[in-house]
């Protein structure tokens, strides 16, 4: 067990809508080894969110154990998790989440700041992470001067800024067009590989979800099947 | 995240919507100027007070003549030949002689002063040395001051020819406390000197050295009537213009009252420092007071303004509070930098209404005294005195005050839940 970065057993949350309890996740259990690219797909409200969100630490399940490498996030106190995000995880959104005052470099340097690291540091850092995702012309552009794609190499950049062990993606490709998708989601796998990072990515889209290594189909709050595609190319 | 970063952003933030911010410390700009106008006026008026009366002691009144009589001859309306405010009645010296039977009076001491223009020196074996005209005779027998003691000889003055000099005047001249003995006796001159440059001494002997360490003389006011002779070139300086002030001493401050009323009566300007220092610091503190609290009234309205940019201003950035959030800002982060940002609306408000009211206190300082000369007002000295109490103070209370208005949005913006935060469009 403890070569598992994720270990998840009988997670369950249940969210209050009025008096209704509506589970959006019932009694998963899910086990992720280091290094792995997870994709969570499935139908609206069918869960993959709300696992996501329960993985990072921005919400706390109604019952059951999650913990990622070694810390258990339902029980954690607040500071607790506050430095888990901080420094374990990085995050991908949809909809980028780039902070619009802020220039592409300032944005990668803002979770750098949050963890206290000095200014020159940081900046050296910011600097060499908007160069490896491609953007060493457009660090001092706000994000709305940068197209989507640009936006979400940006985002990329910001989630590994502070070394995190593992990344959580949102449709990193939702709002892009097939062909800059493809690109970020090139650089995406890329990164995976040579940083070694653990990946969980929410995906409506069966291409982009047939690139990791394993697909997790969830439905109404359960896991229905699991998919290793890579096993199946390998067994011809 | 660092208080520097924290202090970093805060200003940024505060600079993201200039117009908003500059709205929401204006209501601390016109609080903290209303403040310190009204407070450096007060502590202007209470220094005006101390100026005009820390010289005189508790329990006496000071007859002066009444001003601004009209007399013919040179001169502007309401001024003697000599520029000097003319006086409608004069303090004679059979006035100062009936006041001495009254009852009540312990002590008269009728006073000739030298103007200010006047030059004074002590001539001592060939040297000058400058020095101010002292009182010539003593309060007597006040149990709360002790009688003024010789360091040698005596402090009684003849009635003429003779002279006391102060500590101060002799060290002037180069001699330790152990040479004092060695002027009783002797004569020195004093010598008056006018702007164009005429001199005239009189030879003095010297009776005592009193303790004063500033450099003054007192000599007989036979002697000073006979100086104000020769400076306004009359023989008659006295009976034209009387004494210029007479020091009461009363037994206690009933009498003084009753004497203060009769004098008046008689035509004559009475001031009993006493009853009016204390009712003039009392009415300068409730002036403080009430002014200190309208300006307050005007700050804590100002909370106001800061408070609703502040809510505007999360309300605005909840989603960038969510991405803070899943970044791993703490709540505590988050809260700190929205009461900063508030914090330095109220302190740059204060600053600029601490400027601004010290810039207009300054201007009215330059004008007021040009309306009260033309008013014949003898007022020198600031109206509005902003002490570094009174500056460091606002600026405090303007931060607090922002601070204040923070506390409930930053708790508000710190409790957001990270996820509905992000999904906030």
């Amino acid at each position: 067990m403890t070569d598992l970065l994720i270990h998840a057993s009988k997670l369950t949350r249940h969210y209050h809508v009025g008096k209704a309890v509506v589970a959006a996740l019932s009694e998963v259990d899910l086990t992720v080894p280091p290094g792995e690219f997870t994709a969570l797909v499935g139908p609206s409200g069918s869960g993959k969110s709300t696992l996501l969100n329960l993985i990072g630490g921005l919400d706390r399940p109604s019952s059951g154990e999650i913990s990622v490498n070694g810390l258990s996030l339902g029980a954690a106190a607040e500071t607790g998790l506050v430095g888990y995000r901080r420094t374990r995880v990085g995050f991908i959104f949809q909809s980028f989440n780039l902070l619009p005052t802020l220039t592409a470099l300032e944005n990668v340097e803002a979770p750098l700041m949050l963890a206290e690291i000095p200014r020159a540091a940081r900046r050296e850092r910011a600097t060499a992470l908007l160069e490896s995702v491609g953007l060493a012309a457009r660090m001092l552009h706000k994000p709305n001067e940068l197209s989507g794609g640009e936006k979400q190499r940006v985002a990329i950049a910001r989630a590994l800024a502070n070394r995190p062990l593992l990344l959580l993606a949102d449709e990193p490709t939702g709002n892009l067009d097939s062909i800059t998708g493809g690109a970020v989601l090139d650089l995406l796998c890329g990164l995976l590989k040579e940083q070694g990072l653990t990946m969980i990515m929410v995906t409506h889209d069966p291409e982009v979800a047939a690139r990791a290594d394993r697909i997790i189909h969830l439905r109404d709050g359960t896991i229905q099947h699991i998919e290793t595609p890579r096993a199946a190319e390998k067994t011809p | 995240m660092t208080l520097q970063d924290q202090i970093r952003t805060a200003l940024a933030n505060v600079g993201r919507r200039k117009l908003r911010s500059a709205l929401a410390s204006l209501g601390v700009v016109v609080g903290t100027l209303t403040i310190v106008i009204m407070v450096s006026l007060a502590a202007g008026v209470r220094q005006q007070i101390n100026h005009q009366f820390a010289s005189i002691g508790l329990d006496r009144l000071t007859v002066t003549p009444p001003g601004t009589g009209r007399r013919g001859g040179f001169g502007p309306p309401g001024f003697d030949l000599f520029g000097m405010i003319a006086r409608k009645k004069i303090i004679t010296a059979e006035d100062v002689s009936g006041w001495k039977e009254l009852p009540g009076v312990i002590q008269v001491i009728p006073e000739v002063t030298l103007p200010n223009s006047v030059g004074l020196e002590v001539q001592w074996n060939g040297t000058n040395q400058p020095v101010r005209m002292g009182g010539g005779e003593p309060m007597r027998g006040n149990i709360f001051q002790e009688l003024p003691q010789p360091v040698a000889g005596s402090l009684e003055l003849p009635e003429s020819g003779g002279v006391v000099l102060s500590q101060g005047t002799v060290q002037a001249f180069g001699y330790s406390s152990n040479d004092f003995a060695r002027f009783i006796g002797q004569n020195v001159a004093a010598v008056l000197r006018t702007s164009r440059g005429e001199t005239q001494s009189y030879v003095l002997r010297v009776q005592g050295i009193s303790q004063a360490r500033t450099r003054e003389i007192q000599v007989s006011i036979a002697d000073r009537i006979a100086m104000k002779d020769w400076w306004f070139n009359t023989t008659n300086t006295l009976d034209r213009e009387g004494y210029d002030f007479v020091t009461i001493r009363s037994v206690d401050v009933t009498h003084a009252s009753a004497l203060t009323t009769q004098l008046r009566l008689e035509g004559f300007q009475v001031q009993s420092l006493e009853i009016v220092v204390e009712i003039a610091n009392r009415i300068v503190t409730a002036i403080t007071v009430m002014f200190t609290l309208i300006g307050s009234i005007a700050l804590l309205v100002a909370t106001i303004g800061i408070a609703n940019k502040m809510v505007m201003a999360i309300y605005e950035r909840t989603r960038e509070i969510g991405i803070l959030k899943a970044m791993g800002a703490s709540s505590g982060e988050i809260r700190r930098m929205f009461m900063l940002e508030a914090g330095f609306i109220g302190l740059i408000g204060g600053v600029i209404g601490l400027l601004l009211g010290w810039l207009a206190g300054m201007c009215l300082n330059q004008i007021i005294p040009v309306v009260m000369r033309y008013r014949d007002l003898p007022v020198r000295g600031d109206f509005f005195v902003v002490t570094p109490m009174l500056a460091l103070g606002v600026i405090l209370f303007a931060t607090f005050i922002g601070l204040v208005a923070g506390l409930l949005p930053a708790q508000r913006a710190a409790k957001l839940d990270p996820l509905q935060a992000l999904r906030h469009e």
